[in-house]
């Protein structure tokens, strides 16, 4: 008996001993099993939040609004001339009321605010808080950082230029009195997204890549006003002196409404004259491609130093 | 894996004509290491490399195994809490380290779950739905933290995340990191702060001047130190009796009375320990406390710099 009890003693005290030095405790890192969402995604989740921060500041909010402004006002003035041209005799020169899907008033005023608010902000305010230490600690590239970056302030942008021009076009074609002349101008539609994107990525894409040059919003917001504003005022006093379309050359609203009078057949006011449209495709296009390639650059490899 | 979680080899890393960190070669293991040293030694530079968020101008830096620099799918096994902001003010702390989640390729579900579950471990649950913009400085390190623990990582990179902080979140941040710690995690934390490392771990990397001035356990880079006797600081009632047997004794280098006290300098602490009591109980004296004031981190960093300046 002594000896089973002692045999159980020792059992228990080498079990008490196992409890408190001998048991190997399982530390081993247990990696995640789930699925992960896929890397080309990435972008989304960037491009959301910040759609989302943007939809809370007073500035996107106020020019969202006041983008019904120059839709009602477009839709009440081509809603008249309409009727006019219904009522017209033949041969009464009349506009035509698709002047008013091009470029409705107001609103490339309205987009190219919303670009300064929120495109000057994007790289920038990043640059400025140390954000990038957040973003390249992750499994995301420059080129998604990119994306989520370019497409909220583009989808910002497209609201404006072309969710109102869209309603505008088929306001007209609702107003139009027969079905064939609405098959006449139905590419007005299409002509309407083209002109809604063009406008808004030449809009968009410089402001970003402005906002990757410095820290300071107020600096970048300068820069791209600058080379939106200066060659348009400078343009077209200096079209108006020489008659001629070329002083208007480095400017983007030039180009836009060149673009727009070719996609939508709008004949230029007497007198005027106007650049080939192959320039103005050529220039937006590299307008987009330089901007996108400035981001990539400024970008590419970046080191994230300490603010 | 060979017990190192991150490893350097003559790393380094200028600017120009600036050389921020050079030739540093160490290896860090599981647990908690403090990467110490003053403002600019180049501690920041160096967790950089190690995040992969500066490219080594030479010499290589991997973690796990694998070279960091442009190893995106490294990432995920990585959590870093940098030391400046960046945070979005408009974005909620549960937003922001939901989306930070996301970003690791975790669905949207998946990404709140771990963003709550991370707010709860850094006790900032009630706060989690307010905007970062009315966050306090210490509930900013903790939703920080949070965004780098929230995936999980094998080994994690703190830069000064004490900064700031009040005492509760002190404390917590600091149950935070023991818990990673016991839980098998590689912890490098970064500080300026020596007593705030001290209170951490006794592992410690010691920058200076951006070069690795010492690498190890605190108190046997203390004992490795020859240039600087060590100091004992004995607590007695009659310091002078105590140092008069003392005082003729080889591994003394010398004496100090201090007040009530005496401090000894030696080089050989190992023969001196035994050697205290026999001498009070000769000599009649009454120890009361017996401490080695140098044997800590802030000594040893003072030090190691001092050796590095002259």
């Amino acid at each position: 008996m002594s000896g089973a009890g002692s045999s159980s003693g020792k059992a228990q005290k080498v079990a008490r001993m196992a409890g408190k030095e001998g048991v190997i405790t399982d530390r081993g890192y247990q990696p995640y099993s789930g699925r992960y969402t896929p890397e080309a995604s990435r972008w989304k989740v960037i491009a959301a939040r910040m759609l989302k921060m943007s939809a809370r500041q007073w500035w996107a909010i106020l020019l969202l609004i006041a983008t019904i402004v120059p839709l009602l006002i477009s839709a009440v003035s081509m809603w008249i001339m309409s009727k006019l041209v219904a009522l017209a005799p033949p041969g009464v020169p009349l506009e035509s009321p698709d002047k008013y899907i091009m470029l409705p008033a107001g609103t490339m005023t309205i987009a190219f605010l919303l670009a300064l608010f929120a495109g000057a902000a994007q790289v920038a305010d990043d640059a400025r808080a140390g954000a990038f230490q957040f973003y390249f600690a992750r499994p995301v590239t420059r080129e998604q950082y990119l994306a989520g970056k370019v497409v909220p302030v583009l989808a910002l942008t497209m609201f404006v230029t072309l969710a109102p021009a869209l309603l505008l076009s088929f306001l007209r074609l609702a107003l139009l009195p027969s079905g064939a002349e609405l098959l006449h101008k139905l590419p007005l539609v299409g002509a309407t997204i083209i002109m809604g994107c063009v406008e808004a990525m030449a809009l968009a894409a410089p402001a970003v890549a402005f906002s990757s040059l410095s820290k300071r919003r107020s600096f970048v917001q300068g820069g791209f006003a600058t080379l939106y504003l200066l060659p348009w005022v400078v343009g077209a006093i200096f079209m108006k002196v020489s008659r001629s379309p070329w002083p208007g050359v480095l400017s983007i609203p030039e180009h836009l409404e060149n673009l727009a009078r070719f996609l939508y057949r709008m004949p230029l006011p007497d007198g005027q004259r106007a650049m080939p449209v192959w320039v103005s495709a050529l220039f937006l296009s590299a307008l987009v491609a330089g901007s996108l390639a400035l981001l990539r650059k400024r970008l590419a490899d970046v080191e994230v130093v300490a603010s | 894996m060979s017990g190192a979680f991150i490893e350097c080899e003559h790393s380094a890393k200028w600017y120009g004509q600036i050389i921020a960190v050079n030739d540093v070669s160490l290896s860090v293991a599981s647990g908690v290491t403090g990467l110490l040293g003053p403002n600019g030694a180049g501690k920041s530079t160096l967790l950089k490399m190690m995040v992969g968020q500066l490219r080594p101008s030479k010499g290589t830096v991997k973690v796990l195994g694998e070279s960091v620099w442009g190893n995106r799918p490294l990432m995920r096994r990585i959590g870093y809490c940098p030391e400046h902001e960046g945070t979005y003010e408009d974005l909620t702390g549960l937003e922001m380290v939901t989306a930070m989640t996301e970003l690791h390729g975790f669905s949207r579900d998946e990404a709140r779950a771990r963003a709550e579950k991370m707010f709860g471990m850094v006790d900032l649950t009630e706060a989690m739905n307010r905007r970062l913009g009315e966050y306090s400085k210490g509930m900013r390190q903790r939703a920080k933290l949070a965004q780098a623990l929230a995936h999980d990582p094998e080994v994690i990179f703190l830069d000064e995340p004490l900064t700031g902080c009040d005492p509760l979140a002190r404390v917590r941040i600091l149950e935070v990191i023991n818990d990673l710690a016991a839980r098998g995690r590689c912890v490098v934390v970064s500080s300026h702060v020596l007593h705030e490392i001290e209170t951490m771990t006794s592992q410690i990397l010691l920058m200076h001047k951006g070069q690795l001035r010492a690498e190890g356990d605190v108190h046997q880079i203390r004992a490795l130190i020859d240039a600087h006797p060590h100091k004992v600081r004995v607590e007695c009632d009659r310091p002078r009796a105590l140092a008069e047997r003392l005082v003729g004794q080889e591994h003394v280098v010398g004496v100090t009375v201090d007040g009530e006290a005496l401090v000894i300098d030696t080089r050989m602490p190992d023969r001196l320990y035994p050697a205290i009591p026999e001498a009070a109980r000769a000599s009649g004296v009454y120890i009361r406390a017996l401490t080695s004031p140098d044997d800590n981190m802030a000594a040893v960093f003072k030090y190691l710099t001092e050796t590095a300046t002259s």
